[in-house]
């Protein structure tokens, strides 16, 4: 009726390390969501803006949460990248605009402690190397954190798009929040 | 003693489990439409008349000059060409339906812009034969692309082109002499 004590010692010893399991690897919620602005569409139907290019300011808003609370001797921080499905903005005809040709700019919300600063971002290309990404957004604080971002998107600046062949292009944005450890 | 380890190796395998990254992503599809520019606009000149009403007219023809000249732009997305030809074989007389031969009539082209000789004396052509007047012109707006034809009729050197001689060696009857241009723009 009674286990042995060698099995108690092990039944003990495993509830032990259940519980330090929890402790050490704590609660883990890393979210983001688009709340608005999306699609991302640019139409390019004047010479003026082949010429100059089309920036969407403000266009896509995003949320962010990350609530870690594992030791900071396992999570530093986080990190939101970008990827893309391809590394073209592809169409039905077999044209191809470069995913670099496409940029795009984060603005984290005033407060924001980490890089970019508010009011310092830049644009940014995204990478044709779509196994790489392209980092974005990223800070050291990773406790209870939720953060609003407004993303910018820029295509044809400089007249990259003039002498394009007339056709609808595509592809897809991956935004990924993700720890870094 | 052996469950002991086990035990150990077991949590030490969880602990490496959830060392993972966590991460979580979020889609946005993007799309580019590159709709089609390719706009010929006749700003001046849409209608020319040359008077033939003495015999120095008739012997060294109508030079060109300001009221002889059509002015149109070119807006357009992609690079471009140009092409002219008259729609019928000759110049149909109205009154009394003879005709005159297209090569009577030539234009030089101008760039307006670059304020250069874009294209140099030419004949007229019908639609068998249409003359590319602008090949791989540079994509932009009107205020980029401005265009001259500027005509003139049976001037000397026309009729070294044409070899025709002057409208006075054609003996062409008096009469009210008509025909359509097309100036055509197409992708180039």
């Amino acid at each position: 009726m009674f286990l042995p004590i060698k099995h108690i010692k092990l039944i003990i010893f495993l509830l032990i390390g259940f519980f330090y399991h929890f402790d050490v690897n704590g609660q883990i919620q890393v979210k983001v969501s688009i709340t608005s602005g999306k699609p991302v569409h640019f139409s390019f139907n004047t010479i003026n803006k082949y010429n100059n290019g089309i920036e969407l300011i403000d266009w896509t808003k995003a949320r962010l949460i990350v609530d870690d609370t594992r030791p900071a001797t396992i999570t530093t921080g986080w990190e939101l990248w970008a990827f893309t499905s391809s590394s073209d903005l592809e169409c039905s005809d077999g044209s191809t605009i470069l995913i670099s040709e496409l940029e795009i700019r984060v603005k984290p919300q005033v407060g924001f402690t980490g890089t970019p600063a508010p009011g310092a971002e830049v644009w940014i290309p995204l990478n044709n190397n779509i196994a790489v990404g392209r980092k974005i957004l990223e800070d050291t604080d990773f406790t209870s954190v939720q953060w609003d971002v407004d993303i910018d998107f820029r295509i044809g600046s400089g007249g990259t798009l003039i002498n394009r062949n007339w056709e609808l292009y595509y592809a897809d944005i991956i935004f990924v929040l993700t720890t870094v450890e | 003693m052996r469950k002991l380890i086990l035990g150990f190796a077991m949590l030490l395998m969880s602990q490496l489990g959830f060392g993972q990254a966590v991460s979580d992503n979020a889609v946005v599809p993007v799309s580019v439409t590159l709709n089609s520019i390719l706009r010929l606009t006749v700003v001046s000149g849409g209608n020319i008349q040359f008077v033939v009403n003495n015999i120095g007219d008739y012997t060294s023809g109508v030079a060109n000059t300001t009221q002889y000249r059509t002015t149109f732009t070119v807006a357009s997305s992609r690079d471009f060409d140009v092409d002219v030809y008259a729609e019928d074989l000759d110049f149909i007389g109205t009154d009394a339906g003879g005709s005159l031969l297209l090569e009577n009539v030539g234009y030089v082209v101008w760039d307006n812009i670059a304020a250069a000789q874009l294209v140099a004396l030419d004949v007229l052509t019908d639609n068998s034969a249409p003359v590319r007047i602008i090949d791989e012109g540079a994509a932009g707006d009107a205020t980029d692309n401005e265009f001259q034809l500027r005509w003139e009729l049976g001037t000397p050197a026309l009729q070294v082109l044409s070899t025709l001689g002057s409208l006075l060696s054609q003996s062409i009857a008096p009469d009210n002499y008509v025909n359509n241009v097309f100036i055509v723009l197409s992708v180039d």
